[in-house]
């Protein structure tokens, strides 16, 4: 396969905030193919969106990167200057389709103004930049006429389309969806992860599909990475993960997976997701492990390398 | 379901909602700017005669003063020595006719005091006085002036023709110095003066004044009677004088309560119709929302400053009358903002009682709706008392809703009129305006305060 | 098309808010107002009168006579018998008409003939140019300066800036410009100082005849204009420091929601440099917000403030008429009084009424709930 189009290394995020500093994410690395699409589960604050954001340094003012490599295709992007990177990355090789996609569009410009916008910036002209972006609307199934639509014209499954046609238009080499379905109706859902499915086919793109939703992950995964409070808890293959989860954690999602998609809380898993501020001390899914034991109070479990190529951090497993 | 056993405004107890404010420190500020405004205003109302209105309305009375004097505490900052305003009293009760005394005062002013006054109190027109002034300079001369006449209560000395010749004469004999003393300004501040190298120089050193007042009826004698000397001063008080001589220290004190009171009672009255109307529009919706939210934009598109003055000078309104007129006609802001959460709370309120089943409106508005919107409404309370006081100086202003008193707006008037701008007296036109700033800023900051309690997406 | 129709509609909603602030005036005013009308009509029949008297001679009963017959025929005309409610329509369509009367002090504002409309008219242009010019460059100025506030949000200019905008809607404008004319008309000149700024007025005297009777005609002499300029220069530093900070705050609270809203990072993800992200995902979204709150704002302190500041600079327009009106006679010039306060009215209105198509063209959502 030779060098991976993306590596993440380590990479730490640290929030500071009133209350003390948020480690939202703690030394997370994973490797991404081309062509290959990578699920990241979690849940609520275990520090997904975290990931997406700090790979397209769009992180909020208060985030800092305390430390670690994000490599795209052989170029550590952390290091770049801010101008460099927008230019040559953000929307050239790396596309978002960001959480909240009903509000990721600007309600005082037409959506043609907002599509056109990073080709003309490129170059491109104008003329054939909508030439363009209707095609883009085109191949994500909605009509030419969306161009000179107001984004309060349309429905949500529309405004989501959009964005996704909007990622796919810069033929990008990576597109991270950062919960693309969550604000959308189960029918319209179902629609959109067929439209993903048929995208990265045809223009054979690499997904960081960021859900908390198992479920919706198994459609699109071919690797899985289960995140619980910044850390990584498991790393495999789609295949092996789901079918025999090795982390307690991961095995509590399992069990949760026939559900709706609502964000539910894993009441099987007693305890809630623990605070970030002051994690508890060793393993930090100990205080809700069925399989708890005195080490896991105490340390730190290593990232351990299964056979079959899967990481787990779990003390079972040492 | 919330209970409402305990107090609770914006989900925290009263307890909680002190500690957060008086840990800000804009809530600090306000809290010190409060006190100020409200010590003041106490300050004012019981040192302040009860017929202050009168007083200071009667030119009379600030006839001894110093017209046009800058505050007393410039000598300090300018090293130049202005004479303050002094005053000898002294209560008399004889049947004679005749009384004497003696006032000692040290000059120690390079400019030495414009003029002197004798007063009698009281003075009745019936009876009148004859009185004697022999002045002992630091040189050891002696100026003697007299015989006045006195018939009312308050005499001014140095303007008169008698007592200019009187001290021409003196500088003449003394020094054979030919003195002139422009027309129509006193001959006072020559006494206190002396002749070296040919020009005038201030004497400075102790004065002795000789009082003698005879009655010029024998037979009633003197009575009782306060008599006092005064010098008047270049310089007077806290803050001066203005052009009639008003004391300007007591009129700027008596604006404090006056438009704390009524920017107050402004922002209650405004507030009140705007939770009245803002509740009854989010609350019975259909028509009657549709009439009260048009009204609403209306009241906020009327311009209510002009209205107010040609109301003002119609119906020769005073501060309070003007005051319920711009409650009346700026309430619209505040009835949208209340409006806009009332229905918020009212559809939310009505996803939970789907659930619980259903109760009356009144007791949304009791239980959810009013909790909610009286924080808010003590934010709009304090929010609305600038603009009242801001609007209400500017009528005051231009000399309309007024008070038996000047407010600090209307001295500012008179400060225009009588060119206290041109001639740069800046103790007269400074002061009010800065006290407009202080009260207005001082509910601004308690707002600020405020906010983050009230709208708790503010919290952090 | 459907554009054209929300304007279209957006007018005539102003258009009936306009007369319904007008007839709410001529109801409050039409005591006040019929009395205007009563002392003109007095005053145009002495005159009748006595112009026919000098053809044809009458003793003073006859003429007195035909004076009364004359004054109840146009007071019949002019509905001032008519009850009140009636009457209000009457003032409405004088108002509407011009017929503002004549001055009682003609002599007190310089302008001939003593009509009223004279007077109002020859006080437009100093009001609009001042009211504008103020508005519009306060607007920009502290705008600009609210957007950088938020961008920096926590730094100290950001805390300077929001304490200053508090602040700043709490400071009477007309003091600052007292204040402005002690320091730099007086107490520059009692320093000896090499410039100095005018007292007061709109122009130097000489120029005023010019600029009463034909202000096009001062527009284009370039003396006359400097001359503005120069008397407009403390006027206009009056106006900045009091509503720039306004601005600021508005901007700055619109601006600070803006910038958290997922579009503004998106636009970010997209790649678009920073000048962009600030003027098309910035402030554009926040424009209608910023003239929102400013609007609500207007008529209570902007619009007093104007005013008043007039009448402190001396400076010709409506504000200072009205002050001359009220303190600078022996008695309330009613009829002006009157006309003063339908014009600013009207003034204020127009105002209001650019604002309102700004916001509606700037924000879709609004064309689309309107149209």
């Amino acid at each position: 396969m030779g060098v991976p189009l993306l590596e993440v290394r380590n990479l730490s995020v640290n929030y500071i905030t009133m209350r003390g500093v948020v480690k939202a994410l703690d030394r997370v690395s994973f490797d991404l193919d081309e062509n290959e699409t990578i699920a990241v589960v979690g849940e609520t604050g275990s520090g997904k969106s975290t990931i997406a954001k700090a790979i397209v340094r769009v992180l909020e003012e208060n985030a800092r990167i305390t430390g670690g490599e994000v490599i795209f295709e052989g170029v550590d992007v952390l290091k770049l200057s801010e101008e460099e990177f927008r230019r040559n990355y953000r929307w050239v090789k790396v596309a978002m389709v960001p959480q909240g996609s009903m509000n990721s569009l600007n309600p005082v410009l037409r959506v043609v103004d907002q599509m056109i916008e990073p080709l003309v910036l490129r170059g491109v002209p104008k003329v054939d930049a909508i030439k363009i972006a209707g095609e883009a609307l085109e191949s994500v199934g909605l009509p030419k006429d969306t161009l000179n639509r107001y984004p309060h014209q349309l429905s949500g499954g529309m405004k989501q389309r959009v964005i996704i046609a909007m990622a796919i238009q810069a033929r990008p080499k990576l597109v991270i969806l950062d919960e693309p379905t969550s604000a959308l109706d189960v029918m319209t859902q179902a629609n959109i992860m067929n439209l993903l499915k048929r995208l990265k086919r045809e223009f054979k793109l690499s997904y960081i599909f960021i859900t908390h939703d198992l479920a919706l992950a198994s459609e699109l995964a071919d690797k899985v990475l289960v995140l619980y409070a910044g850390r990584v808890a498991e790393l495999g293959s789609a295949d092996l993960v789901y079918t025999d989860p090795k982390h307690p954690y991961t095995q509590g999602l399992m069990t949760s997976v026939p559900t709706l998609r609502e964000d539910k809380k894993l009441s099987f898993i007693p305890g809630e997701v623990p605070s970030l501020i002051n994690p508890p001390s060793g393993c930090r899914f100990h205080p809700r492990c069925p399989y708890v034991m005195d080490i896991c109070r105490r340390e730190d479990p290593p990232m351990i390398d299964l056979k079959d190529g899967r990481k787990v951090a779990c003390w079972l497993y040492h | 379901m919330a209970k409402v056993s305990e107090l609770r405004i914006a989900g925290m107890t009263l307890g909680e909602i002190t500690k957060i404010y008086v840990s800000s420190t804009l809530g600090k500020v306000s809290i010190a700017l409060f006190v100020i405004l409200i010590g003041a205003s106490i300050y004012a109302a019981v040192t302040l005669p009860p017929n202050f209105g009168s007083l200071w309305n009667n030119p009379l009375y600030w006839q001894i003063y110093p017209k046009d004097a800058p505050p007393a505490w410039v000598n300090y900052l300018s090293g130049n020595g202005y004479a303050p305003q002094v005053m000898f009293g002294r209560e008399v009760s004889t049947q004679g006719s005749t009384v004497r005394f003696s006032f000692r005062v040290d000059n120690e002013y390079s400019v030495p005091w414009r003029d002197l006054y004798i007063v009698i109190k009281p003075m009745s027109g019936s009876s009148t006085f004859t009185a004697y002034l022999s002045i002992r300079r630091p040189d050891g001369y002696v100026i003697t002036i007299g015989p006045l006449l006195i018939s009312s209560m308050y005499t001014e000395v140095g303007t008169t023709q008698q007592v200019e010749s009187q001290v021409i004469q003196f500088y003449l004999a003394k020094y054979g110095y030919m003195l002139t003393v422009p027309q129509g300004l006193s001959a006072v501040p020559y006494i206190f003066s002396t002749v070296s190298s040919g020009s005038l120089k201030p004497l400075k050193g102790i004065y002795v004044i000789n009082l003698t007042l005879i009655a010029n009826n024998p037979s009633k004698g003197i009575g009782n009677r306060l008599i006092s000397l005064v010098l008047e001063g270049n310089v007077y008080g806290l803050m001066g004088t203005d052009a009639v001589g008003h004391d300007l220290w007591l009129g700027l004190l008596a604006g404090f309560p006056l438009s704390l009171e009524v920017g107050v009672v402004y922002a209650l009255i405004s507030t009140a119709i705007a939770i009245a109307v803002g509740l009854a529009a989010g609350f019975m919706g259909g028509v009657v929302d549709e009439v009260l939210t048009r009204l609403t934009d209306f009241v906020i598109l009327i311009p209510a400053f002009v209205i107010l003055v040609v109301l003002s000078v119609l119906l020769r309104l005073n501060i309070w009358q003007a005051m319920l007129y711009l409650a009346i006609l700026s309430w619209g802001g505040a009835a949208r903002i209340i409006r806009s959460i009332t229905m918020q709370i009212r559809t939310a309120a009505y996803i939970e009682l789907a659930k619980v089943g259903g109760a009356s409106n009144l007791w949304i508005l009791r239980n959810h709706a009013l909790p909610q919107i009286l924080p808010y409404a003590l934010y709009l309370i304090v929010v609305g008392v600038p603009g009242a006081i801001l609007t209400l100086a500017g009528l005051n202003f231009l000399n309309l809703a007024g008070a038996n008193y000047p407010t600090w707006g209307n001295i500012l008037y008179y400060a225009e009129q009588y060119g206290a701008l041109e001639s740069g007296m800046w103790w007269w036109v400074v002061p009010p305006g800065l006290l407009i700033v202080l009260v207005a800023v001082t509910f601004i900051v308690t707002a600020l305060a405020i906010e983050p309690i009230v709208n708790p997406r503010l919290r952090r | 098309m459907s554009m054209l129709r929300g304007i279209a509609l957006r007018i005539i909603n102003l258009t009936v808010i306009l007369l319904v602030v007008l007839i709410v005036i001529a109801a409050v005013l039409s005591g006040p107002a019929s009395q205007v009308l009563k002392d003109t009509i007095q005053r145009e029949t002495s005159e009748m009168v006595t112009t026919i008297m000098l053809h044809h001679p009458m003793t003073p009963a006859q003429a007195e006579q035909l004076k009364q017959t004359i004054i109840k025929q146009l007071e019949n005309a002019y509905g001032l018998n008519k009850p009140v409610y009636i009457r209000v329509f009457y003032v409405l369509f004088n108002i509407l008409s011009f017929n503002w009367g004549f001055s009682y002090y003609p002599d007190a504002y310089g302008v001939p003939s003593g009509s009223v409309v004279s007077i109002i008219m020859s006080a437009l242009p100093g009001t609009i140019i001042l009211d504008t010019l103020g508005i519009l460059l306060s607007a920009l100025i502290g705008i600009e300066l609210g957007l950088r506030a938020a961008l920096k949000y926590g730094s100290l200019y950001d805390r300077a800036i929001t304490y200053y905008g508090a602040v700043d809607s709490g400071i009477p404008q007309w003091w600052v410009g007292i204040l402005m004319i002690l320091v730099f008309a007086v107490y520059l000149r009692l320093i000896h100082s090499p410039i100095v700024f005018p007292y007061g007025g709109i122009v130097d005297p000489q120029y005023y005849n010019v600029w009463l009777y034909d202000t096009a005609k001062a527009f284009i002499n370039p003396k006359i204009l400097a001359s503005l300029l120069y008397h407009m220069v403390l006027p206009m530093l009056t106006v900045f420091i009091v509503n720039i900070g306004g601005w600021a705050y508005f901007a700055r609270s619109v601006v600070l929601n803006i910038i958290r809203e997922d579009y503004v990072t998106f636009a970010r993800v997209k790649g678009l440099p920073q000048g962009q992200i600030v003027s098309r995902y910035i402030m554009r979204p926040a424009m209608p917000a910023i003239l929102t709150s400013i609007f609500i704002s207007i008529p209570f302190i902007i619009f007093g403030g104007f005013l008043l500041t007039e009448a402190v600079f001396q400076w010709w327009g409506l504000g200072y008429v009205l002050n001359i009106a009220i303190v600078g006679v022996p008695t309330p010039d009613m009829p002006v009084i009157l006309a003063d306060t339908y014009m600013s009215t009207l003034l204020y209105i127009v105002l209001v009424f650019i604002l309102e198509i700004l916001i509606y063209y700037i924000d879709p959502r609004i064309r689309e709930s309107q149209g």
